[in-house]
């Protein structure tokens, strides 16, 4: 399969999910529509004068083939003969898409003194002028275009029914929504992979399954007899990890028990970082840690003193960990650091839920306060607050800005709650039961919904990414091709001591001091390379290393030592007094002479 | 005797035969010619080494330069393909492999049809003619003429130079007044010809002469009052002269104060008068105000003064903070109960405050007032809703609470929400306090702007600086900004036991609401005494000095042993009430940093700006990849590497020199080979004094040779 036949299925879906009463999608003008057009006309015109002469009688359509051809002739005749093209050189790149390309300011090369250093600095700009405008120009090559719901005249978006939708659509996209009635073990935690093909199910009572959504294809389905916190798919759909009443454990596709990590105890929530393969866990007992997949080992066990972390969320800029504590603040980690990173208060009432968009620019936290809030976090300030009738749990950002918030058992999707201030949900529905984990599929338009009595998987146009990386997440990749992207991203495996607040910062050259290095040298190594070593007095025959003698030694040494640090402290005060006499000498009275 | 002439000849024929007399004077002579002929001293051995030297070191050294550029050049290349002098891969033009091929199918020769109408060359010039007509630009005769033009040039603005040159150092003062003179009566005359011509240059002009016009009313130039003046009034009774220069320099003055009066004369100038009428007042208006902050002092049509008002607040909150530091180090001995009453306090004072700044602060995206109203009702059924519903639960809570913090709410509340809605009951109090902002909202700024003027709080606010602007800022974070109720379409279901205990929890988290920005504010007080640096205390008590129980140690010791730490560097959440930033240096990312700044960089931010592109496939399309990552030396597997040949880069250089003018280099070659060897040559005559060195002349002539074999090549 092609990249582009994979493309291809991805734009059918799209448009077919966008069928209900949205803008009529314009398709993006292509290069050649023009000329078709232009060349079309000419052959009416052409097609007319044949009429005109009484050459031929007989319909049109029989006509057009052969003016077709003689246009055709005459066409390549005349580009060829040496007329100038109209549009010459390359085809020009919108500033705007420059702009979205563009990495960093520009080096000044006017302030440049050393020549060689221009000369390369020179060379590098260029390089990496071309690599920006070929990132914008290849740009094109993402056609698809996302949708939105637009209701006619006089109708809310929020109260046109998922039935209706589902209805309206294409039956590929119709079956996307759909229930699961799940009423025995009650309510489910959810998880897509980062591809959205598959799904992960976790129902409170223990019952677990996990599946191939878009084919309904039971990949396993089993009841680990204990009570399920939360259940998150590990890299890739092979594995996934169960955060059960005591342990933590890891299970295959095919629901057999890889491990048992005992070393994760109360485990509630799970985040898995995937480009670091980090098992980032939050437990009733306070301590976040972190489980590296790749190799199996604990990387950092923080104990954070808030108490029970059940409110956890992940920055996928920056694979920093958000956690939300009763106390309404939110708290930032990275497994290097045994305090929080940042530490912000955001709610007069308990946090409740957290979400942060694709960017890891914005965060939504709603509290026990019933107030939902969209912080920058770029400069740690709050940009809306709403309030809501009755609060939010389950906040998801979808990767196209949408925001689902829960309340018991209604659903509502907003639209653009960064940007603007909004006054009514985007979208609406009701399932049975209390919500309790929802999370957007990724590249596609759909909001997978764990509650009381099942799942609800619901259509919500717009929410999903229409163009995707085939070599970083494709959901319609082969058996063989997960397993050599499997390979790549162990080698491109990010370490977890990289994880930090600002990533850019590797690329910046270290301005500690050599103290500040110094003091970090002799605490890693537990001590001090540079240290004076101590005099230990050699062991001496014939009585001469009798205790008073060593003794005797020693401070010999000891006196040395001492007398070169008090010459030395005494030359600098010397220093210091001739100094003060130079400065005094000009305000010396007469009977200061008489002063001791 | 008479007559008898005597030759000269006769009587040097007589000194010779009186020889012996004269023979020792001649040998004494020879000998002494002889004496004076001595050899010459050899130079010493050190000074004939240095000169050796010398000549050597030029010698390698104007060898070496040779290379310079071929260095340069290796260097500056983006990439090196060694071997070097390799032909060029890829497909030769087909000229060069196939010669005498002609174009027999019909095909080809349509090709070739088309290749000649674009004038691509087909035969054995592998130049097109464009090419060749740039190759044939200039021409030697061209050049030549452009070189005697330059000549001429030079010479006259040399000649032009001298001329100024020479005027410039007449001294007579009587040329140069008269000079002056002429220059000014010029002037005039340019400025009246342009007015007419140029009336925009004639207006520059005259700012100009009224801009000299003020520096002399602002001087004392030609006031008759300087040094040289006092001394001409001293001997102008008797002198004329005096009294005439005196007079002249007062004339001057004249001259240059008078106010130029333009007659009005062009009609141009009268529509500028015409356009500047046409102008209404309020144009100036602005300029005019002195003081933005006054209305009154403004125009109608001038805007109101909001900004600038809004600007000066957050300038007072650096100040304050300034203050705040201090005071923090004050409130270190309080204790903590203090702490919490004076929270109280300024919680109360807070609200009278913030209650005046949203007043005066713009709202952001007003409400239409038909929404506002709805909304308001929203919040006052909600509110009527949860009083029913809890009052029951919530009467005994309300009693414990303490009396001072229902008269703080009170007079709160009274103070900041009195005018728009009767408080009844504790609750509807801590309601409307969440949201204050929303009730804010609605326009009467006037009224609040009248009462806060009447009570005259600014003036209070003044005087309680420091602390309490932190925690106020704090609280407008918290609940400041405009909140909007939505009207949520689909009704939530309030399921019996969850939903109460959720109000429950609800209500707890209000009332505890307080305690958490405290406990928060505590923690961020902690959190930056622990960054400060520690005072280091090496005082000893008794030490110089009576100790004991009960002596306090000397202020001199204590000012002399304790050692203060300079001030860490302000805290990334100075201005961020509601955050804590973690200052710590996150030293396992250092381990992968950079940690000093490579060669040839000269500041941190060109490295930083030099490597922030990334060059993976990730981020790259293919062909940025292989550019980004293109290797600065590539080696050709199997071929031998040889050192570069001078003889190569020489004649490489000459072609290139030349390589312009290839006709000059089929018809004159000859000519070119002279004026390379005259090149040589002209170097040999620099070091005329080495010249008698063999080594030198020998490689002058290698040289020639070289350039003779080259020519026959």
């Amino acid at each position: 399969r092609t990249l582009g036949s994979k493309m291809a299925a991805a734009s059918e879906t799209n448009v077919q999910v966008a069928h209900v009463g949205k803008k009529k999608k314009v398709a993006p003008k292509r290069y050649w529509e023009h000329s078709q057009k232009d060349s079309k006309e000419d052959i009416q015109t052409e097609g007319v004068k044949p009429k005109r002469l009484g050459h031929a009688q007989g319909t049109r359509a029989q006509q057009r083939p052969r003016p077709v051809k003689t246009k055709r002739k005459n066409d390549i005749g005349k580009f060829v003969s040496g007329k100038k093209d109209p549009f010459p050189g390359k085809a020009p790149i919108p500033k705007e898409k420059l702009k979205q390309f563009k990495r960093g300011e520009k080096n000044e090369l006017s302030s440049v003194t050393h020549r060689g250093l221009k000369d390369s600095l020179t060379l590098s700009e260029a390089a990496s002028d071309l690599a920006q405008s070929q990132a914008a120009r290849y740009n094109l090559l993402l056609p698809e275009d996302a949708g939105f719901l637009e209701g006619d005249e006089d109708e809310d978006t929020c109260t046109i029914e998922q039935g209706d939708i589902s209805e309206a659509v294409d039956i590929t996209s119709g079956a996307k929504y759909f229930n699961l009635v799940l009423s025995q073990f009650g309510p489910y935690r959810l998880d897509y992979t980062r591809t959205g093909r598959h799904l992960l199910l976790g129902g409170r009572r223990g019952h677990v399954a996990c599946m191939d959504w878009h084919s309904k294809q039971l990949l396993c389905e089993m009841n680990v007899m204990e009570t399920i916190n939360d259940v998150k798919w590990l890299h890739s759909e092979a594995m996934f990890a169960v955060a059960q009443k005591k342990w933590l454990h890891i299970y295959d596709s095919l629901g057999v028990e890889l491990h048992c990590v005992k070393k994760f105890n109360d485990v509630l929530r799970l985040q898995f970082l995937p480009y670091h393969f980090l098992l980032a866990t939050s437990s009733a007992t306070g301590f976040l840690q972190y489980l590296d997949v790749s190799v199996g080992k604990e990387v950092a066990a923080i104990c954070t003193k808030l108490g029970r972390l059940d409110v956890m969320s992940q920055n996928p800029q920056n694979a920093v960990i958000h956690l939300g504590h009763p106390t309404g603040t939110v708290t930032f980690w990275s497994p290097n650091q045994k305090e929080p990173l940042v530490k912000m208060l955001c709610h007069r009432g308990g946090v409740r839920s957290i979400a942060i968009d694709k960017t890891g620019t914005y965060m939504v936290t709603s509290g026990l306060d019933r107030k939902l809030k969209v912080f920058d976090i770029r400069a740690l300030r709050p940009l809306q607050s709403y309030s809501l009738p009755a609060g939010a749990t389950c906040l998801s950002m979808s990767q196209r800005g949408l925001l689902s918030a829960c309340a018991g058992d209604t659903v509502q999707v907003y639209q653009d709650v960064i940007g603007t201030t909004v006054r009514k949900p985007y979208m609406a529905h009701k399932v049975r039961g209390s919500v309790w984990g929802a999370q957007f599929c990724p590249f596609e338009d759909v909001l997978g919904i764990g509650h009381g009595d099942g799942f609800t998987s619901m259509i919500v146009p717009g929410a999903g990414e229409p163009n995707f990386d085939g070599l970083d997440s494709n959901p319609f990749r082969s058996v063989k091709q997960r397993q050599e992207w499997e390979v790549k991203a162990l080698l491109e495996k990010i370490q977890p001591e990289l994880i930090g607040l600002e990533p850019a910062k590797l690329g910046e050259v270290d301005k500690a001091t050599w103290d500040m290095r110094h003091q970090e040298r002799v605490e890693r190594l537990g001590f001090d390379p540079l240290a004076k070593e101590k005099f230990k007095p050699r062991m001496k025959t014939k009585g001469r290393s009798s205790s008073a003698n060593v003794e005797k030694r020693k401070k010999k040494v000891a006196h040395e030592d001492q007398r070169e640090l008090i010459r030395q402290t005494v030359e600098a005060r010397m220093e210091q007094q001739k100094e003060k006499k130079v400065t005094a000498i000009g305000q010396r009275s007469a009977l200061d002479r008489f002063k001791k | 005797g008479a007559g008898e002439k005597i030759s000269l000849t006769e009587l040097l024929g007589t000194l010779k035969k009186a020889a012996p007399s004269t023979v020792p004077n001649k040998k004494q002579l020879k000998s002494l010619k002889e004496a004076s002929k001595t050899l010459e001293l050899p130079l010493s051995r050190q000074e004939t080494e240095k000169i050796h030297r010398s000549v050597a070191y030029d010698k390698t050294s104007a060898d070496v330069s040779q290379w310079q550029s071929v260095v340069v050049q290796n260097r500056k290349a983006e990439q090196l393909v060694f071997p070097l002098n390799q032909e060029p891969a890829g497909p030769k033009p087909v000229e060069q492999v196939v010669t005498g091929w002609k174009a027999q199918t019909p095909l080809e020769q349509e090709i070739f049809n088309l290749l000649h109408k674009n004038k691509q060359p087909i035969n054995d010039p592998v130049l097109t003619p464009v090419e060749e007509a740039s190759l044939k630009a200039m021409s030697l005769e061209e050049a030549k003429i452009r070189r005697a033009e330059l000549q001429k040039a030079r010479a006259l603005q040399s000649y032009y130079e001298a001329k100024a040159k020479r005027e410039r150092k007449i001294k007579s003062k009587k040329y140069h007044k008269v000079l002056k003179k002429a220059k000014r009566k010029e002037i005039l005359k340019d400025f009246e010809e342009m007015r007419k011509t140029n009336p925009a240059a004639a207006l520059e002009e005259l700012k100009k002469m009224e801009m000299a016009r003020m520096e002399e009313r602002m001087s004392l130039k030609h006031q008759n009052s300087g040094k040289w003046a006092k001394s001409k009034a001293i001997m102008a009774k008797y002198d004329h002269e005096a009294r005439k220069a005196m007079q002249q320099q007062l004339e001057m003055n004249k001259e240059l104060t008078e106010k130029l009066v333009v007659p009005s004369e062009s009609e141009e100038e009268q529509e500028g008068v015409a356009e500047e009428e046409i102008l209404p007042d309020f144009v100036n208006d602005a300029q005019t105000v002195i003081d933005p902050a006054n209305p009154w002092m403004m125009g109608k049509l001038t805007a109101e003064p909001p900004e600038p008002e809004e600007k000066a607040a957050p300038e007072r909150g650096a100040e304050v903070a300034v203050h705040k530091e201090k005071d923090e180090e004050e409130e270190e001995e309080e204790e903590e109960e203090e702490e919490e009453t004076l929270l109280r306090e300024f919680e109360q004072k807070r609200q009278y405050r913030r209650a005046e700044e949203e007043d005066l602060l713009p709202m952001p995206a007003p409400l239409g007032p038909d929404e506002a109203i709805v909304e308001e009702e929203q919040l006052e059924k909600e509110e009527e809703d949860e009083k029913e519903e809890e009052e029951e639960e919530e009467e005994e809570e309300v009693e414990e609470v303490v009396e001072a913090e229902i008269l703080e709410f009170n007079s709160l509340i009274q103070n900041c929400l009195g005018r728009l809605t009767r408080v009844q009951t504790l609750e509807d109090l801590d309601v409307l306090g969440q949201s204050v902002s929303t009730d804010t909202d609605i326009p009467d700024k006037e009224s609040t702007q009248a009462k806060s003027n009447s009570e005259g709080q600014p003036e209070k606010v003044g005087q309680k600086g420091g602390k309490k602007k932190k925690m106020i800022d704090l609280r407008q974070v918290l609940t400041k900004e405009a909140k909007i109720i939505k009207a949520s379409i689909a009704p939530t279901a309030v399921e019996g036991e969850e939903g109460e205990e959720e109000q429950k929890m609800i209500i707890k988290e209000a009332f505890a609401s307080d305690d958490v920005i405290s406990d928060f504010l505590k923690e961020k007080k902690k959190e930056a005494q622990a960054s400060q640096p520690k005072v280091v205390d090496l005082t000893l008590p008794g030490w110089g000095e009576w100790g004991g129980v009960g002596l306090k140690l000397s202020k001199k010791k204590i000012k002399k042993f304790r050692i203060k730490a300079a001030a860490p560097p302000p805290r990334r959440d100075q201005h961020l009430p509601n955050v804590i930033i973690s200052e710590k240096r996150n030293a396992s990312i250092a381990a992968h940093q950079v940690s000093q700044l490579p060669f040839p960089f000269e500041n941190t931010t060109q490295f930083d700006r030099s490597i922030r592109m990334p060059i993976g496939h990730t981020w790259n399309t293919q062909r940025a990849v292989q550019k980004l990552t293109t290797p600065k030396v590539v080696t050709r597997l199997g071929t031998i590497i040889e050192p570069i040949d001078k003889e190569d880069f020489i004649k490489s250089k000459t072609v290139a020199a030349t390589g312009k003018q290839p006709d000059l280099m089929l018809t004159s070659g000859d000519k070119k080979v002279e004026q390379n060897g005259k090149r040589f040559q002209r170097k040999g005559p620099q070091k005329k004094g080495n010249q008698k060195y063999g080594p030198q002349k020998k490689k002058n002539q290698q040289q020639k040779k070289s350039v003779q074999s080259k020519k026959s090549a």
